[in-house]
Formats: C-alpha cells, structure tokens, sequence
C-alpha cells in the first residue's frame, strides 16, 4: 500500500518549520523508528533551508512542493524548485576532519543529507530541480557504521 | 527550546540545553547561548535533553567552539541521545567538541587536561 502527501510551501523559513512538523506527525503516525524519522527531519530542513537561501537569483517569494510517498517501511521524499540548476551530489563537500581552527562553520547540510538517507538523486526537468531522498527503516547509515 | 545555566564550578560554565535545536529552536536561544559562552571559561554543555540536531545547531555550536578556541577554552558534552550523537559524529563535530558519558567524565578529562 502507497500513501502520498502532497505539500505546497512558501519559500520562507516558517513554512518550512510547519512543514517539518507536519511531515514528522505523518511519519509518526505511520509507527517509523525514531530513526529514520531523525533523518527525515534533517533531510527535509538542511534541503529546504539550502533552497530558501541559495536556489533564487530574485528576491521573489516561490513556491516549493514536497511530496512524500509512504510504501511499507520506504519513505521517498521529492523536492522541487523553481531556483537556478542546483545538483547537491555535485556540491562541494566541507572536510569535516580539519581542526578548529581550519573548521568551516557552513556546508555541512548537504553533506549530513547524503550520508544520512539511503539514496539521494537528482533531475533537472521543466526548468526545475526535483531532488529525490530514500530512506528505509533498514536503515544502514544512521547506524553509526560506515 | 530551552537554555539553562547551571551551577557552574570555578573553572567551568555549566549549561543545561534542552528541546529540538532545528531552525526554530535555534532561533529561540542563540542569542541567550551565545551570551553565556563567553569565552572565558570552559563550557559543559548537558545535552540529555536535546532531541534532535541539524546543521544550524550545529553551526551555533561550532562558532561557540571557536570562541572558546581563541580563549584557549574549550567545550565539551556529556548525556548526549544517540541519534543526535550519531548526528555529530557524522559531522565531524566530536573531534572538535569531545563528546563524553556524562558530567563526571567531562570533569575527569578536564583535569587530566591541567
């Protein structure tokens, strides 16, 4: 059986605060491990707030869709946006192992999601980006194994 | 989101957080937390009641980190959930904020420090 929300926000922050708190209400709902609802909060606030600071060359309000589809203990989660192309497989991934003082303070949200869902891809169609996250309750990254 | 301070030591500035650090709970006390770590002492942060982490905490904990840094201060957490551990460890933050068990063994890592 296959569950599908579809969800339109503004881009601004507190849309995407509500729309966290939906979508976790949702996964809770559907008995998802406190696991993978972890890692479905973080993959939906570090691309959402990635899009909403980085994805529009104007300072116009547009719209974002999430869609998220529940089919048994998958969880698929598609982004699209109408900001410039923007593939975050291809993004520069910040060196988490330098010290302090040689430690970015910004890029880790991209690099957080990649690790941390199952799949992560990526489309350019129709002048928008559709980025696609999976994550499986037989979950391997947030295990704490590499 | 909550932040504490703590009964602190003569060496330390002990703070208690506690609630969901994502982009609301950030907002709520960045500033009180950024007030508290002055940089002048080493701060112990008790994070057993922190819920979930995303990288705006985290960046609010690292810039804190480096504050600290320049003091020639550090911070360190104790009680920390494992998933928001496993969030940390992915990040890279434990080699930058040691993580420990809890609140006697930061104090013991403190003084083998001295």
């Amino acid at each position: 059986m296959t569950n599908n929300y579809t969800f339109k926000i503004k881009s601004t922050y507190t849309e995407i605060e509500s729309l966290c708190m939906k979508i976790n209400d949702l996964a809770q709902n559907n008995n998802f491990s406190d696991k993978i609802i972890f890692c479905l909060n973080i993959c939906i606030e570090e691309m959402l707030t990635n899009i909403v600071k980085y994805a529009y060359d104007d300072k116009n309000e547009h719209e974002i869709e999430v869609i998220l589809e529940i089919a048994g203990k998958i969880i698929t989660l598609t982004i699209v946006d109408d900001g410039h192309e923007f593939n975050p497989l291809k993004a520069k991934m910040p060196d988490v192992s330098s010290d302090i003082k040689h430690r970015q303070i910004g890029g880790i949200g991209i690099f957080l999601t990649l690790k941390m869902a199952d799949k992560v891809s990526y489309n350019r169609r129709n002048s928008k980006n559709f980025i696609k996250i999976l994550l499986s309750s037989t979950h391997r990254s947030a295990t704490g194994k590499k | 989101m909550k932040v504490t301070q703590l009964e602190s030591t003569e060496k330390t500035t002990n703070i208690l957080l506690s609630g969901s650090l994502d982009i609301a709970g950030v907002r709520d006390i960045e500033m009180d937390f950024s007030r508290l770590v002055s940089g002048e002492q080493t701060v112990l942060i008790d994070f057993s009641g922190v819920t979930f982490i995303a990288s705006l905490g985290m960046r609010m904990l690292l810039s804190a980190a480096k504050k600290l840094d320049t003091e020639g201060n550090k911070m360190l957490l104790h009680s920390v959930p494992p998933l928001v551990e496993t969030a940390l460890n992915i990040a890279g933050l434990a080699t930058i904020m040691p993580i420990v068990k809890n609140e006697s063994d930061a104090l013991n890592l403190l003084e083998d420090h001295d």
